[in-house]
């Protein structure tokens, strides 16, 4: 990742760090909740996204004209006891927003033969007036021509490489983040790294095309933040944004029959880069082949888990991640991040302090 | 810091009304079958056939009635004819496609694997609901699944996912207890599986708050006989060959049976300390996902009893019998049943049951009130579905006869807060599940829609009610590892390739942005109205290229053709839209509104376009 290599001084490396899962699905949703899946809280527990999105609720100005979470390209986890509006908006594999074109040619007169049927349904009172409410505001959005340029809907591409795929994506987010206008967690997707086979293969998933698109994208968006003012007028906007590469596992080190990795939850890099983190530094080390940890490089006596790295964003974004919710469907009280099963949870301080010259 | 990026790098009649009461709460059930004899019914409540015949086919099959049903039902001037409608449905495969959808969703435990262990168990489960096998029955067969995993009717899926998931043997026990108590008595116990539910529950659960981790553990014990089993150890687990023929030889066995012979074979998940058939509530640190357990060996026992397998009695047969046998288990399911009609259960989260709330006496003893929104009611259609043997059809029937089930909740206003007045309300309007929005679009244009599963490759399905996971339908089901076909689409009735690929697409990107479930996950589907869903219905491509295109409906292509050869008037046409999308007539204002868009357009324009407007109508969306 020759663009990356170029760049050290602006990131740091975490590699003590272990997941408790090993199949996608739990995994992801460890990742995206800072929670162990668990069937009985499975459609109550929310995207972190979604709680910051709450708690970010009271916040929001007028002109903060989109939703406080944008998810691109995957939707598995959703807004669990807290009310839809924190669900945030779907983009698609690109950074688009799916839609918000009109596909047919004379949409005019078609919106307004459903703007008149939804007058004569009247005041609605029970659920379906908030079908109306919800498609009259996906109407507003079509209409907003700075929303349209915002999320890249008018520009048209034909390159469905990983690598395109992922620097739109960057692209979208860094245009977001400029516009501030009240988006504060941005998720985006670089699918792929499943190389159960060929991982060195030559195809458009492979590793070498995976790296380059992460390469690629992450360089874009360290460039293109740092070039541009904070909000608050003071530093860069990337002195603003944390950013946080991470998979929900690692693979195995020795390559398997068919020439691919498997999964492996032990040990997995973490890379993150802006918001105070200090770069050029790396934390925990691993033994030479990278298949276990040697050294775990902070405080605790254990290795980081999920719920450190989760726990690490609250912190960064301000928001005390000991915060509880007692009013939930279940009467059981919810915790941004678990510790009634994980154990106590610690942010990771040292990703902050002065790298010792 | 203002923002955070995440970047995710991943990877896949008779019997309709069941006997009266002698007991107190006699008004209150004589309500819910006849209306309120006290007052008068506000006449606007009154369901007519038309949006009658429209929700008991939602309800009973998720689907759409052909429009010759609709018209056969609608000049039919019998006084029963609304009960006879319910038994025909019921009768039906579609009711038996939804049910087995229903069960699915409750045990939301699939193992995909190419459909080895998927394909048996949602075929062997759909057997079980066209034959009316008794709720208590099934849940028996479920607990009690012994046997070569892929057999043709196996069960094995019920125990695969966590039996695949788990790292650790006794989580894998913890889970599956866990699942169990869920779907079949709607209790999350799984709080007690970690620490004694004293000074942790008192203010969510007074029942489970007075349970002990070591009475979950006593539950547990009763699975703990039970393993996936490999019967040899010859396998080339190096060629993808010899995995599948692990996989096809998986077995699920009991140690209790006396038939079972370990032999050369071995346990999945095997573990020297847990192989002897007991549940060892001994673990270490880090060990699972749960605090270390340390309460030595633990006999089963049921946790409000401290009942236990009798002589001779397996462990699995012991759970299967005590649980099938608690008025818990019929509880719960006469709670979902409500639920699924009248889109809230009397007790909710409908897994959230307390079992210090069920009655007043026990409330009072925790200081709380009863958790149920109508106990007398509730408690009268669970005596009445223990009387009728757990009879799942019996129950319906009970429901959607009732006067109750048969008014119109659009006109109920709020309703109000006690008895049956809270039921008599706006909130009962929801809008359609997924599948049913899938299924409605598809089958009202006429599209041929067809589906092929995974595994399955000598016939399609035509709804999305008989997908058996949120993985189909697939795309690749028919392919060939050469890249072509193991069977050619045409020969299975897809008009072309193309056609076959539309349809598997079409459907598995509707279904996605409808919310459908995730049973892998466990998620239940999403019936909210969002933007996406919102703006997915009005823009997308498919709509208005596929669905509404030139060609594509023949639905459209008939109708267009009808009125521009004078067989249907403006006006007919307008009613015919209405009541082939909405299900009513239009009112005076929609009917100017459709004439006055009409009438500077062409036919191949207009009607598309009105058609539009009614797929993106609350009353085509919502029931």
């Amino acid at each position: 990742m020759p663009l990356l290599a170029e760049r050290t001084d602006r990131f740091a490396l975490l590699r003590s760090i272990s997941a408790s899962e090993q199949v996608h699905e739990r995994a992801v949703y460890q990742m995206l909740t800072g929670h162990r899946h668990s069937a009985a809280l499975i459609n109550e527990i929310p995207h972190f996204g979604s709680v910051l999105s709450y708690i970010f609720d009271g916040q929001r100005s007028q002109s903060d004209t989109l939703p406080s979470l944008m998810k691109i390209g995957r939707n598995g986890v959703k807004n669990g006891f807290l009310h839809n509006k924190h669900g945030g908006l779907k983009l698609s594999f690109d950074g688009r927003i799916e839609n918000l074109d009109h596909f047919y040619e004379r949409p005019s007169s078609r919106f307004d033969l459903l703007t008149q049927m939804q007058q004569a349904a009247g005041q609605l009172q029970d659920r379906r007036g908030d079908l109306i409410d919800t498609q009259q505001r996906s109407r507003a959005m079509m209409l907003d021509v700075e929303l349209g340029q915002l999320l890249g809907t008018e520009t048209e591409f034909d390159d469905y490489s990983p690598t395109a795929f992922f620097l739109r994506q960057c692209q979208t987010a860094a245009r977001v983040i400029n516009a501030n206008k009240g988006t504060r967690v941005i998720q985006l997707t670089l699918d792929g790294w499943d190389q159960h086979v060929s991982i060195y293969g030559e195809g458009s998933f492979d590793l070498p095309s995976l790296s380059r698109a992460l390469d690629d994208g992450l360089a874009f968006l360290i460039d293109d933040l740092e070039s541009k003012p904070a909000v608050t007028g003071q530093g860069t906007l990337l002195e603003e944004t944390l950013i946080v590469a991470v998979g929900e596992f690692g693979r195995t080190v020795a390559l398997n029959t068919g020439g691919g990795r498997d999964h492996y939850p032990d040990i997995l890099p973490v890379l993150l880069m802006g918001g105070g983190v200090q770069g050029g530094q790396t934390i925990g080390v691993s033994n030479e082949n990278g298949a276990y940890i040697t050294d775990r490089g902070w405080s605790q006596n254990r290795s980081m888990t999920m719920g450190d790295l989760m726990a690490t964003i609250y912190s960064a974004l301000g928001v005390d991640w000991t915060w509880r919710y007692q009013d939930t469907p279940s009467g059981r009280v919810f915790e941004a991040v678990d510790t009634s099963i994980a154990g106590p949870v610690f942010a990771i301080e040292d990703l902050f302090s002065e790298v010792p010259s | 810091m203002r923002t955070v990026l995440l970047f995710l790098m991943t990877c896949p009649l008779v019997g309709a009304f069941a006997q009266m009461p002698k007991a107190a709460g006699l008004e209150e059930i004589a309500s819910f079958y006849r209306g309120p004899r006290a007052k008068k019914p506000d006449p606007s409540l009154k369901l007519d056939d038309r949006l009658f015949i429209r929700r008991i086919f939602l309800d009973l099959t998720g689907r759409l009635p052909d429009p010759e049903r609709v018209e056969l039902f609608m000049s039919n001037t019998s006084t029963a004819k609304r009960a006879a409608l319910v038994e025909e449905i019921i009768g039906s495969e579609a009711f038996v496609d939804r049910w087995t959808y229903f069960f699915e969703d409750l045990f939301s435990t699939h193992v995909l694997i190419g459909g080895i262990y998927r394909n048996p168990f949602h075929f062997t489960l759909r057997q079980m609901v066209a034959d009316g096998r008794p709720w208590n029955e099934m849940a028996s067969r479920l607990i009690m699944e012994t046997g070569v995993g892929s057999r043709e009717d196996s069960l094995f899926s019920f125990w695969g996912l966590g039996a695949f998931l788990s790292e650790f043997r006794l989580d894998f026990l913890d889970d599956q207890i866990s699942l169990i108590t869920k779907s079949m008595l709607g209790m999350s116990t799984s709080c007690i599986s970690c620490h004694d539910g004293a000074y942790h529950l008192e203010d969510i659960n007074k029942g489970l708050s007075t349970m002990t981790r070591r009475q979950f553990w006593g539950m547990a014990a009763f699975l703990s006989s039970s393993y996936a089993y490999i019967p040899r150890s010859d396998y080339d687990l190096g060629s993808e060959e010899g995995i599948l023929e692990l996989y096809r030889e998986l077995m699920y066995v009991d140690t209790d049976d006396a038939d079972f012979n370990k032999g050369e074979g071995f346990y999945f998940l095997s573990d020297e300390r847990f192989d002897d058939g007991n549940y060892h509530a001994q673990s270490e640190p880090g060990e699972g996902m749960r605090a270390p357990r340390n309460g030595g060996v633990v006999e089963p026992a049921w946790m409000t009893t401290g009942e236990g397998p009798q002589t001779g009695e397996t462990r699995r047969a012991a759970l299967a019998r005590i649980l099938t046998g608690d008025r818990q288990f019929a509880l719960n399911m006469v709670n979902r049943l409500w639920a699924h009609f009248f889109g809230e259960g009397f007790v909710e989260p409908l897994t959230g049951w307390d079992l210090g709330r069920l009655d007043t006496e026990t409330a009072l003893t925790h200081g709380s009130t009863v958790q149920s929104r109508n106990v007398v009611l509730m408690e009268y259609l669970t005596d009445f579905f223990i009387d009728s043997n757990y009879d799942l059809r019996a129950l319906m029937r009970v429901l959607t006869n009732s006067w109750l089930y048969q008014i119109n909740y659009a006109n109920a206003g709020k309703g109000g807060t006690n008895g049956l007045d809270y039921w008599v309300s706006n909130r009962r309007v929801r809008r359609l599940e997924p599948e049913a929005i899938n299924d409605a679009i598809f089958d009202l244009l006429e599209t041929g829609h067809r589906y092929v599963i995974t595994g399955i490759h000598d016939r399609t399905f035509d709804s999305a009610w008989q997908l058996p996971d949120n993985y189909e339908p697939n795309p690749g089901a028919l392919s060939n590892r050469e890249g072509g076909f193991v069977v050619e689409p045409e020969s299975l009735g897809f008009p072309s390739e193309e056609a076959y690929y539309y349809y598997q697409f079409s459907a598995l990107s509707l279904l996605e942005r409808f919310g459908r479930g995730d049973r892998y996950s466990q998620v239940l589907a999403d019936t909210e109205s969002t933007v996406q869903t919102a703006l997915s219905m009005m823009n997308w491509e498919m709509i208005h290229t596929w669905v509404l295109g030139e060609n594509t409906s023949p639905f459209l292509q008939r109708l267009i053709e009808d009125y521009e050869n004078q067989r249907q008037t403006e006006t007919e046409l307008t009613q015919t839209l209405f009541r082939r999308f909405l299900w009513r007539d239009p009112n005076p204002l929609e009917v100017d509104i459709f004439a006055s868009y009409f009438k500077d357009k062409e036919a191949e324009q207009g009607i598309p376009d009105m058609v539009w407007s009614l797929l993106n109508h609350v009353d085509f969306l919502y029931k």
